[in-house]
């Protein structure tokens, strides 16, 4: 009898126990979200809007710490807060965009082609878009204008990560792909299409005027994926990209090229005569440490847990700081490189070295997740989406200490 | 592709040579003129023989004279088709200016009409293919160097060259052939003519991305050759896919300059051809002198343990200062060290200075590299590669990990290649990481050519008896005659004058131009040092800069930071979506836009030019 008592007891605590973990993981399984493609935060740091590999569009409160899911069919890049008030753009799978207050109005609805990448000023009167090929363009419906066509190449699928669209002052950025494609003087930006050229010559990062719609300028320098983005004031360009190069430019003298400074070996002098001494092409003056892995690694050297190889820049502080991210993997024994190097914007030397953690492993591990990183700079907000999982993380930097905190991981 | 299901007929001019406008009415015995041009503009060579068939079932076979016009009497009226006999890789890409798919025309030519006393039509050829072969033994001074004809092909085509070197394990094998009519879907009635003879030898791509396949069975082998041709015939169509030709019309073809070595040395022997890729790359100098010297631009492209025979010509050229005489390299999945382009010798991590090519930067404007950490044979994948759960299962279970193994294996395009790096585990494996991955081949390699207790120490007696028990002084007398050969042989090569000498002692250090003395002597003294040591290397070995690219050796390295800064040195990751070693020999379309379009193609047309485009 008491052998079947006990028999009975390990039965129905298997049972019970089976039937927790599974209602557990249905549960889980039916609440949890797949990993962010593209988030945005509002410029008060209150919102962030995301959109998931599944198509979820999901809406972020970081004050109540809640979250609400919009809608099912969301274009993977289309999350986007208008920049100063509470409304984000969003685009559904049947290529309608959607402009939609947080409080659920919709403000205006228009078709549209597929966007990979958009951005809308504050004031709305300017809607900046991308296609797959990396074209852009200027408003939509009757009023669409192409302000780059000239190639369907560097692309999406060439490059592997989206177009990255910025707004600052009277100014605004595309990002894009340093490799010397098509690099033609005074190409026009716009062709007919039998006259594309193999690659286009506005490929790399370009400045260009919101009210003309023209480049500005071209700001050659960068190598394969790049990131660019401009100050929220419109006076700094800064980039960064897949083979480790930094550079910066001020909108005022776009011809002037600046090098943010190596982390492991300061600033590279480009204008010094060959066949000198490596280590005369280098300064170091204001150079400081690199945080170390505290084991060597699997080729057995010490690594460096941070690297230029960059996924995304964030101002951070206004106008004045920003983080430039690397794009790193998740490795265990604490090899990841997961910190990200702070500048001042005009000045070439990082000041700091901020981790983002490794648990939640944050989005920097694909480039074609390069739009799920985002900041609300007057806020000193960082969002990122997380590697593993649906969830974003909300970072809080604090100026004063130059500091940055996770203040609220969200799944 | 055209819609029709037998061959195209075409209408011919009416116009003769003479300028003569014949009207069109039926008469007995036609006089066919053909010219026969490349797409480069040049006559086909005189004396070429071509034989052609009338509707009548007659062969009438006439020679190409000087002006390129083969003249064949008496056809019966109606149509007619051709064929070159002996033209290898001429295919026939358009009649009377109208493009035709190659493969197609060689499967059926068009039957182009002809009418009353004269037709002349006009023949558009691709130019034959160019390939250098240096697994031979050299027979001539001429014999690692192109032909003139080949030159001027190179100088007409856009005055530049590509070169392509493949990888480990490859044997030369040979072209396929094209698909004959009846096994083609898209022609359903017996053609005039069948091709025969070099005219059915398939010196490009067959049935590979070319839309809807022709063929209704697939026989890569046989429709593509195999070994090394099979490679030239992969990568020059996917680069001429990349610059911007289509199916369309094949006229803007680019042949490249295939470039075959000795690198199948069995599936073991990694150190042996490694060997042999220095001792390729020596040879590789002389056809980048003739290029240069004929001013003809030049980019190379390698794939695997090509890159050691490419590093190895251009190490050379930089240490007799030939500075900048190649355009662009692009090592696809390099099989070398990923400091191996690091301009001091002192960092290299091979005990024996195979692992850095210190000058080879110097011949060159730009280098990149194309790697993926999912390479499979060059080094682990990153950790988060395989799905969480995937890797708990092979934790839990080895027989899983034999599972994926096996499944790796079998399941690749290249097993004995994947054999290899799996078998070893993977590049580092093959190297140095074990005491064995050193000794092994060096033993095997001195085993005739050194003397005897030297790299085999010897073996003490059990019971120690006798003058030198111990074989001490045996060994250190062999080691001194070991050392005096390869002075010797140093010496020797040095008064030979010839600039690139062969080695045999020192062919391991075959990536210098010419060994000097001091390093001979250097080099044994190694040797013996590392005998002494058990073949226990002082320094770890490095990853492939195939697998991490230059992402490690940039942060500990200025020289290569200052190159990745100003551009010189660049790189593809191709991690995301090159998922095996061989991965771009037929890719996918992922592959072919990223990294043949965006990351090969792209570049060399905006720093270079590639052919025409």
């Amino acid at each position: 009898m008491v052998a079947i008592n006990k028999q009975k007891i390990i039965f129905l605590l298997l049972a019970v126990g089976t039937v927790l973990a599974m209602g557990y993981y249905g549960v889980r399984a039916f609440t949890s979200l797949e990993p962010v493609t593209s988030l945005s935060v509002s410029s008060d740091g209150r919102y962030v809007i995301s959109a998931h590999e599944d198509g979820a569009l999901v809406l972020w409160n970081t004050e109540t710490q809640q979250r609400d899911q919009l809608a099912d069919n969301a274009n993977l890049y289309s999350a986007y807060f208008i920049p100063e008030g509470d409304a984000f753009l969003w685009q559904d799978q049947d290529d309608v965009v959607h402009v939609q207050g947080v409080d659920g109005e919709v403000i205006e609805e228009f078709e549209h082609f597929p966007t990979y990448g958009h951005a809308m000023s504050a004031d709305r009167e300017h809607y900046l878009s991308s296609n797959q090929t990396w074209n852009i363009y200027h408003g939509h419906g009757d009023a669409l204008q192409p302000v780059l066509l000239d190639s369907t190449s560097p692309s999406f699928t060439g490059t592997g990560q989206v177009l990255n669209l910025s707004m600052g002052g009277d100014f605004f950025v595309s990002g894009g792909s340093g490799s010397p494609g098509g690099e033609l003087d005074d190409s026009p930006p716009v062709r007919e299409e039998d006259e594309y050229r193999f690659s286009s010559s506005y490929g790399g990062v370009t400045l260009w005027n919101l009210d003309t719609l023209m480049p500005v300028a071209k700001l050659p320098g960068n190598s394969s994926k790049t990131y660019a983005t401009i100050s929220p004031d419109g006076q700094w360009v800064v980039s960064g990209d897949e083979n480790t190069i930094g550079l910066f430019w001020n909108t005022e003298a776009p011809e002037e090229r600046y090098r943010m400074a190596s982390y492991d070996h300061g600033i590279y002098r480009d204008n010094l005569p060959e066949g000198l001494e490596e280590d005369e092409y280098w300064d170091e003056s204001h150079l400081i440490s690199v945080p170390e892995s505290s084991k060597p690694d699997k080729w057995g050297s010490i690594r460096s847990l941070a690297t230029p190889k960059t996924i995304a820049i964030a101002f951070i502080n206004g106008s004045e700081e920003f983080l430039r991210i690397g794009h790193a993997q998740y490795e265990g024994g604490d090899m990841s490189r997961t910190y990200a190097a702070l500048f001042e914007a005009g000045n070439p030397w990082p000041q700091a070295y901020l981790d983002l953690g490794t648990d939640p492993f944050p989005s920097v591990n694909n480039y074609s997740r390069n739009l799920s990183i985002d900041s609300a700079p007057d806020a000193n907000l960082l969002v990122t989406g997380h590697a593993f999982d649906g969830g974003i993380t909300v970072y809080r930097y604090d100026p004063e200490e130059r500091t940055l905190a996770k203040e609220w991981v969200g799944r | 592709m055209t819609e029709t299901l037998s061959p195209p007929r075409l209408q011919p001019s009416r116009t003769s040579l003479s300028g003569v406008t014949m009207p069109a009415h039926c008469s007995v015995g036609v006089t066919v003129l053909i010219v026969h041009r490349d797409t480069l503009g040049r006559y086909l060579p005189e004396g070429t023989s071509v034989s052609l068939k009338d509707s009548a079932g007659k062969t009438i076979s006439a020679t190409i004279d000087a002006e390129g016009v083969s003249r064949h009497e008496g056809a019966a009226p109606n149509k007619v088709a051709w064929q070159l006999a002996d033209a290898h890789g001429l295919h026939l890409v358009a009649v009377d200016d109208e493009p035709l798919d190659p493969c197609r025309t060689a499967a059926a030519p068009p039957e182009v009409d002809i009418a009353i006393d004269e037709t002349t039509i006009q023949a558009t050829y691709l130019p034959p293919p160019i390939s250098l072969n240096l697994r031979d033994e050299v027979t001539s001074s001429e014999s690692d160097l192109l032909s003139d004809e080949q030159l001027e092909q190179l100088r007409l085509a856009g005055n530049n060259a590509t070169l392509f070197l493949h990888g480990y394990n490859v044997p030369l094998g040979q072209y396929g052939v094209f698909a004959a009519w009846d096994k083609r879907t898209d022609i359903s009635a017996e053609p005039l003519l069948i091709t025969a003879h070099t005219a059915s030898n398939a010196t490009i791509l067959q049935g590979i991305n070319t839309g809807e396949h022709a063929s209704a069975e697939y026989r890569e082998e046989h429709d593509n050759g195999n070994g090394a041709h099979s490679w030239f015939v992969h990568m020059e169509y996917q680069l001429n896919r990349a610059a911007g030709m289509t199916e369309e019309d094949w006229r803007p073809y680019t042949r490249m300059v295939g470039v075959a070595w000795f690198g199948d040395t069995g599936s073991v022997d990694f150190f042996q051809a490694e060997l042999n890729a220095m001792a390729a790359g020596r040879r590789l100098v002389a056809l980048l002198e003739q290029l240069d010297e004929a001013d003809i631009a030049i980019n190379i492209i390698s794939h695997s343990l090509g890159a050691r025979v490419v590093l190895t010509a251009l190490n050379i050229l930089g240490e007799q200062d030939r500075h900048q005489w190649v355009d662009n390299i692009y090592l696809w999945e390099p099989a070398v060290a990923d400091n191996a382009l690091v301009n001091d010798a002192s960092q290299d991590s091979h005990p024996l200075g195979m692992g850095v090519f210190p000058d080879a930067h110097k011949a060159v404007r730009k280098v990149v590299v194309l790697h993926s950490e999912e390479d499979g044979i060059l080094g682990p994948p990153p950790e988060n590669a395989r799905s969480f759960w995937q890797q708990v299962a092979e934790i839990t279970s080895p027989a899983l990990r034999g599972t994926r193994w096996v499944q790796e294996i079998l399941g690749a395009d290249d097993w004995v290649d994947e054999l290899i790096g799996s078998a070893g585990g993977a590049y580092g494996k093959k190297w140095w990481v074990f005491p064995a991955g050193l000794s092994t081949p060096f033993i095997r390699y001195y085993t005739d050519k050194a003397p005897a207790d030297t790299v085999r120490p010897p073996v003490p007696q059990p019971i120690p008896v006798g003058p030198d028990p111990y074989g001490k002084e045996r060994a250190a007398q062999a080691w001194q005659e070991f050392r005096e050969m390869a002075i010797e042989e140093a010496r020797e090569a040095l008064a030979s004058a010839n600039p690139l000498p062969t080695y045999d002692l020192l062919a391991p250090l075959a990536h210098h131009a010419v060994v000097s003395e001091e390093r001979a002597v250097a080099y044994i003294d190694t040797l013996q040092w590392l005998v002494g040591r058990n073949w226990r290397a002082g320094k770890a070995p490095r990853p492939a800069l195939g697998s991490v690219g230059f992402g490690e050796v940039s942060k500990e390295n200025r020289f290569v930071e200052s190159k990745l800064t100003s551009k010189a040195y660049d790189f593809v990751d191709q991690t995301l979506w090159l998922f095996d070693h061989s991965g771009m020999k037929i890719p996918s379309d992922e592959v072919f836009e990223k990294s043949y379009q965006e990351g090969i193609v792209d570049r060399i047309k905006e720093a270079s030019r590639f052919g025409r485009y």
